[in-house]
């Protein structure tokens, strides 16, 4: 008997071990009482004594049951979690592939233009890693936050393409904005986008300079990049005078139903807000699903 | 001024490949490659690398970390890890390990650079300070 409480107890958990233990006590002792009064049979006895025994295989039995439950579902959890990982270490791997196959190709052409399309196809590449990365290192394989992710891309893009001779500012302002992961590769690349434009095109010539990346939380997230450059051109119409980088960046906002705003910043330079909505992405793959059925 | 002469430890060959040309252009000197740990052992006493640049997860008697370990207690070389695993777990045993750079996949010329130069400035320090301590133990005896 005292085996059974102890497995009772073990199995279920100390708290809950402990609530069915005093219960079951307590449910024997009314239980024997009140049939001691009611009826002076010998039967009795042999009823007092088969009640608690029977009462405590069919608990131990159920928490025994639930218990390799509990084990194999965890089991089932910890080998999904490692095969995630596993994947992700995968994805990260071929991305360095396909990175490095790029690199080799661009080892062969002359003209640096050719050579700054294959390094930004691998700062494209460098930017879903590290997306891939904060998810498995974080264990939070579907939402994740971008701010953090925005400020690492900022600081490594500024670090690596500021241009020669320019003493150029990172200023980063950021609210949590969790998005789940499909919308985080989106955002990253679009991030990618307008930060290589700005470092590229707007300090072109300058000695000194702002980058500033924003990112608001609402009922509409708003990514903003802004610089304190040259500008845009006037008269300048992003669908129909942007090159890829544009066009890359108006395509994606459109993918994450979200809005581009590209214009000059009255305080000088080019400004760019990406407005996207926060919907869970419950409701979002809800609204994908319909637009899917609608094509 | 010489050269830093590297051993690469890696068994995917575009990224080997990869790899020798950029540490080329950041003007180090790549000394040899390896495949697998028990390669990476052969090679270190062949071409007696100043640092040795390894993956972590590697075919051979032992992974890339234990191998940093053993390396690291035999030959006295500062290993650099490059590796695509970036959960707590393993970047804790590499630095245990006694990791002297961690570089995650895919690589960036400008990390490899940083974690390069870092852990030869570093290795070079600690010889120095052991080398000061020896004198000292032998100037008091």
């Amino acid at each position: 008997m005292c085996y059974q409480w102890g497995v009772a107890t073990w199995s279920a958990g100390r708290l809950s071990g402990w609530v069915i233990a005093i219960l079951s006590a307590v449910a024997w002792f009314v239980g024997n009482l009140a049939l001691s009064r009611t009826f002076d049979h010998p039967i009795t006895h042999v009823w007092n004594a088969a009640m608690p025994a029977f009462i405590y295989g069919v608990v131990v039995h159920l928490l025994s049951a639930l218990h390799r439950v509990q084990a194999e579902l965890e089991e089932r959890v910890e080998r999904r979690t490692v095969s995630l990982a596993e994947v992700h270490h995968r994805v990260k791997n071929n991305l360095q592939v396909i990175s490095g196959l790029l690199m080799l190709q661009a080892v062969k052409l002359t003209d640096p233009a050719d050579k700054a399309v294959f390094g930004e196809c691998r700062d494209r590449i460098h930017s879903m890693a590290r997306l891939h990365e904060q998810l498995y290192s974080r264990g939070d394989y579907e939402n994740l936050d971008f701010a953090s992710h925005l400020q690492e891309l900022a600081q490594m893009l500024v670090y690596s393409h500021t241009p020669k001779g320019c003493a150029l500012e990172l200023k980063f302002q950021a609210d949590p904005v969790v998005v789940d992961l499909d919308t985080a590769v989106t955002l990253g690349l679009i991030a990618n986008e307008l930060l290589l434009n700005a470092l590229k095109h707007g300090f072109r010539g300058r000695d000194a300079g702002t980058l500033t990346v924003e990112l608001h939380g609402g009922a509409m997230n708003r990514m903003i990049v802004r610089d304190s450059g040259s500008g845009l051109p006037p008269d300048f119409d992003p669908s129909k005078d942007g090159k890829l980088g544009i066009e890359l960046i108006l395509g994606m906002t459109r993918q994450i139903h979200g809005q581009a705003t590209i214009e000059n910043d009255p305080a000088g330079g080019a400004c760019v807000t990406v407005s996207f909505p926060a919907a869970p992405p419950a409701q979002r793959e809800q609204a994908n699903q319909t637009n899917i059925r609608r094509k | 001024m010489k050269k830093a002469r590297i051993l690469i430890v890696e068994d995917e060959a575009i990224t080997v490949s990869a790899l020798k040309r950029e540490l080329t252009t950041l003007g180090y000197e790549v000394a040899g490659s390896a495949n697998t740990t028990d390669e990476a052992f052969r090679a270190v006493e062949r071409y007696k690398p100043d640092l040795v640049l390894m993956d972590i997860t590697l075919a051979g008697s032992v992974d890339g970390i234990t191998a940093a370990v053993m390396i690291r207690g035999n030959f006295a070389l500062p290993v650099v890890f490059l590796t695509a695993h970036a959960d707590h777990g393993t970047i804790e045993r590499a630095v245990h390990a006694g990791a002297f750079g961690y570089v995650l996949k895919p690589f960036s010329a400008a990390g490899l650079k940083a974690a390069i130069d870092t852990a030869l400035h570093k290795h070079g320090t600690e010889m120095e300070n052991r080398e000061a301590l020896k004198d000292c133990a032998a100037s008091r005896e």
